[in-house]
């Protein structure tokens, strides 16, 4: 006999159910029965069930709530349900009927009614590795590979290829792909799944991410410590295609001794974008290996204060819960957190285990805070408080949910005129505030400019500014980011304001232009540069850029601090002008 | 006081923590194997003096006896080395520290594992309680098992150690992931129990099932509760995962909530991770 299909009858009373049973084998249908929602389940695993037969109470719940719950089941929500209730407690049709019933039966009926109506609604379910008989006991178990349907033979990969599997496209899980051929991969991952289970691959590639979609052909895991692996039938598709040339390349590329290609997440070569603390002239070792060994320190250092930061994320300092790491630099690190008395979000400035285990490094991380705190200014980002919780220092400053303008010049090139120059006017007007307290900030970079959604400009980062009232013990050692360091900063001499005025010249050059006004490979030769060679023009890299703001910027940068603007205010002054004139169309025929 | 436990310490590494560790803490020598009270630990140190693959799998067994509590597992080698550092953090250790490193940094990070995880606000608790009754309810009616909360802290920690888990992904109103995680003997005997088949008998098959079914029904009985709030959600297909250490997805900057159960002397855990959008926190 083959059976056309499966019903799951979910009844107390065993002659109906005898009877039912009888009247579906006639017609070739296999019927199982259950009276209570777990053997219901059971069943459900076990049978490729096309309809549910389900009375109003059941053993352990209520039939409402069983249908209820098949409905809020992605798995199974398809398969229909009829209510099947007695003539002597038929429950309500209506709440069936919103919980999502099929149809609403009252029995006794006749067997051909009752077979129209079942059979009306009937969803018949391809039949998969589900009606298997089980498997031998565990505690290991192993479900091998039947290679008989498998496809041609896999080719093995040399090294596995990193992507991401999900059951649902909303939970990914990374995965390895081992092998494939023409038709399928084999993968380890941490899914488990089992035979006929659809998945989907994502690979993300330089040229776009490539979405897989397919069914697990077969599983084989030997210990719940360690990833299943599993085959995947793909499906063919133009997606599928590409990737398995791409495989295919990868596998001969191996095979021919050719190194594999180098992962994209690779770190990449020295940061000159990041802050550095070199120490001064005197101290300064030459030669490759002290190099390398000052930079190898540094990475260690590094991995030291990420590890303590790490410790204190889910942790409570105070009245602040600490979310997640927002950055991290060499003076400290910069944690998101949530103020739980006063609900709102704010960041959390922790020092660095190698400043705070010094009383003057301790002390000067205080005197910072108090000398942002007495800025008050909205376009630099504000002190809310200073605390010690668990021996650990920190303060609490505003949040700024926004881009860094580093990341605006990444994603857009190069600022139009009109969006840099409201940016640039703003963060001149904050850093006269900056001057007008005797501070230097030491490092201006893009990265310290931040954009919240509001479009409003927020200097952060004081880590290693310096006032009139204190001089931070590190102050003889050069401090600053190469690209945008001033002549005098990289020279050791006393700095004043005018230095942030280069290093603000040099980061709106970067995002006029898209480009740093110096670059080279090696930071001894940007810092060369920023010495001696003079700052191409910016009409000569974009002859577009109003020669007003090329001038502008150049006086900015000009070598001797002496021929720069002498305050923040008269560029404000000069750049609201040609703002203006931009906005009227009067730019000397020049638009950006 | 804070209770630091001292495993197959030597007496430099013993002599080292003691001078790094404030005199808020009690330090206890012993040996791996020794029963210790896990009401008192607030760490528990390890010198990895075996192979490292012993060393892992005596990481293994000492966090599952943790029962899913967060007590910080340290482990001090003599040197770093970041590839058998990842096999021990994939254990289940929490950090890996060497003898050679900076006292200050050991200092700042022992500290920073010892600041307590931190416990729920009411109205965290709010949307916390649905998930508790439910698994309770959902436990005890399908599994017919008795099912205790115990304790609930939130982590940002997103890997889950045990042995099953089943995950399952939220979305609309609030988005986040609920995930339920297991040791696999407690597993075997819940399903089994579930499926109405004997223990001996649940395969790959049944655990795949149940642990999607399970998670399936937690989340599913907890959604209805929260229609109409600004925590309500729809679910995605129930995720299964084995295996030890793997890191879950959830909405950036979202805190993880950790509820343990104890069923028995035995435990396992519901990870709730639920965010509403456009919300704050």
């Amino acid at each position: 006999m083959t059976v056309r299909g499966h019903i799951l009858l979910i009844n107390k009373n065993s002659s109906f159910c005898a009877k039912a049973i009888s009247v579906f084998q006639k017609i070739n249908y296999l019927v199982h029965t259950a009276t209570s929602m777990r053997e219901a389940l059971s069943t459900l695993s076990k049978h490729p069930v096309g309809v549910i037969l389900c009375e109003n109470e059941l053993d352990d719940i209520s039939g409402y709530d069983f249908l209820s719950f098949i409905k809020n089941d992605p798995l199974r929500e398809a398969i229909p349900v009829i209510f099947l209730v007695s003539i002597n407690n038929q429950g309500r049709a209506f709440r069936a009927f919103s919980l999502g019933a099929a149809d609403y039966l009252v029995y006794p009926l006749s067997s051909k009614i009752l077979i129209s109506r079942i059979l009306e609604v009937f969803k018949p379910i391809a039949e998969e590795k589900a009606q298997d008989p089980p498997e031998p006991p565990p505690p290991i178990v192993a479900e091998p590979a039947p290679p008989a349907d498998s496809g041609p033979p896999m080719q093995v990969l040399a090294a596995p290829v990193n992507v991401d599997i999900s059951r649902d496209g909303v939970l990914w899980m990374p995965c390895k792909i081992k092998a494939f051929n023409a038709q399928s991969i084999a993968v380890e991952t941490a899914l488990f799944g089992k035979k006929g289970v659809s998945l989907i691959i994502r690979f993300k590639k330089p040229e776009g991410i490539f979405v897989l979609y397919g069914r697990i052909h077969a599983i084989t895991f030997k210990d719940f410590q360690k990833p299943s692996d599993i085959d995947i039938a793909l499906e063919e598709n133009d997606a599928w295609r590409h990737i398995s040339q791409w495989l295919q390349h990868t596998a001969q590329q191996t095979a021919a001794g050719a190194p594999p290609s180098p992962d994209q997440n690779q770190a990449a070569g020295p940061e000159l974008a990041a802050t550095v603390a070199l120490p001064d002239a005197k101290h300064e070792t030459t030669g490759i290996s002290a190099q390398e060994l000052q930079e190898k320190a540094e990475r260690k250092k590094s991995s030291y204060d990420i590890r303590f930061y790490n410790s204190i994320i889910g942790k409570q300092l105070d009245n602040y819960r600490v979310i997640s790491l927002i950055g991290a630099g060499s003076m400290g690190g910069v944690l998101q957190g949530w103020d739980v008395a006063l609900e709102r979000e704010v960041a959390l400035k922790i020092i660095s285990f190698e400043l705070s285990s010094k009383e003057e490094f301790r002390e000067m991380f205080i005197k910072e805070a108090r000398v942002v705190s007495k800025l008050n200014h909205p376009n630099i980002a504000m002190i809310y408080n200073i605390g010690l919780s668990n021996d650990i220092l920190y303060y609490a400053m505003e949040f700024i949910d926004g881009v860094t303008l580093k990341e605006v010049i990444r994603a857009e090139g190069k600022l139009n005129a009109l969006k840099g120059l409201a940016i640039l006017i703003a963060t001149c007007k904050a850093m006269d505030e900056v001057y007008q307290h005797g501070i230097v900030h030491r490092d201006l970079k893009p990265a310290n400019i931040m954009i919240n959604h509001a479009e409003v400009v927020k200097i952060v980062d004081f880590g290693v500014a310096h006032s009139k009232q204190y001089k931070p013990a590190n102050q003889n050692k050069m401090v600053g980011t190469p690209l945008y360091m001033s002549p005098e900063q990289i020279a050791g001499l006393t700095l004043d304001h005018r230095s942030d005025m280069y290093s603000l010249g040099a980061t709106f050059y970067h995002a006029f232009c898209g480009t740093p006004p110096f670059s080279a490979d090696e930071i001894k030769e940007i810092l060369n540069q920023h010495l001696n060679s003079s700052v191409t023009p910016l009409t000569t890299v974009d002859p577009k850029i109003s020669p007003v703001l090329s001038n502008v910027i150049e006086k900015m940068m000009a070598k001797d601090p002496n021929h720069r603007y002498q305050t923040f205010k008269e560029i404000a002054q000069e750049l609201t002008l040609l703002r203006s004139r931009l906005i009227s169309g009067d730019a000397g025929g020049k638009a950006a | 006081m804070n209770q630091i436990v001292l495993m197959d310490c030597g007496s430099v590494v013993s002599k080292t923590i003691t001078g790094l560790l404030s005199d808020a803490c009690t330090l206890r020598n012993q040996n791996f194997g020794d029963s210790f009270d896990l009401h008192q630990t607030r760490m528990i140190l390890m010198e990895a003096t075996d192979p490292i693959e012993a060393v892992a799998a005596k990481v293994i067994k000492i966090r599952k006896s943790c029962c899913f509590r967060p007590i910080p597992i340290i482990v001090i080698k003599a040197e770093d080395n970041i590839e058998s550092s990842e096999i021990l953090l994939g254990a289940g250790a929490t950090e890996v520290l060497a003898l050679d490193a900076p006292p200050a940094a050991c200092r700042q990070i022992l500290q920073g594992h010892l600041i307590p995880n931190r416990k729920p606000l009411d109205k965290e608790m709010a949307y916390l309680t649905p998930f508790i009754e439910n698994t309770i309810t959902v436990l005890s009616k399908m599994a017919f098992v008795e099912t205790t909360f115990r304790e609930v802290f939130f982590s940002n920690d997103l890997k889950i150690f045990g042995e099953i888990s089943g995950i399952i992904g939220l979305s609309g109103t609030s988005e986040g992931t609920v995930a339920i995680t297991f040791y696999w003997d407690l597993a075997r005997k819940i399903i089994a129990n579930m499926m109405n088949v004997p223990m001996d008998k649940i395969n790959a098959e049944y655990i795949h099932d149940g642990a999607g079914e399970l998670i399936n029904m937690i989340s599913g009985s907890t959604k209805k509760r929260f229609k109409g709030t600004p925590f309500h959600f729809d679910l995605s297909l129930p995720t299964v995962v084995v295996g030890s250490g793997h890191q879950l997805g959830h909405p950036e900057g979202a805190s993880i909530a950790v509820l343990i159960f104890d069923v028995g002397s035995e435990s396992f855990i519901l990870q709730v991770c639920l965010k509403p959008k456009n919300h704050g926190d």
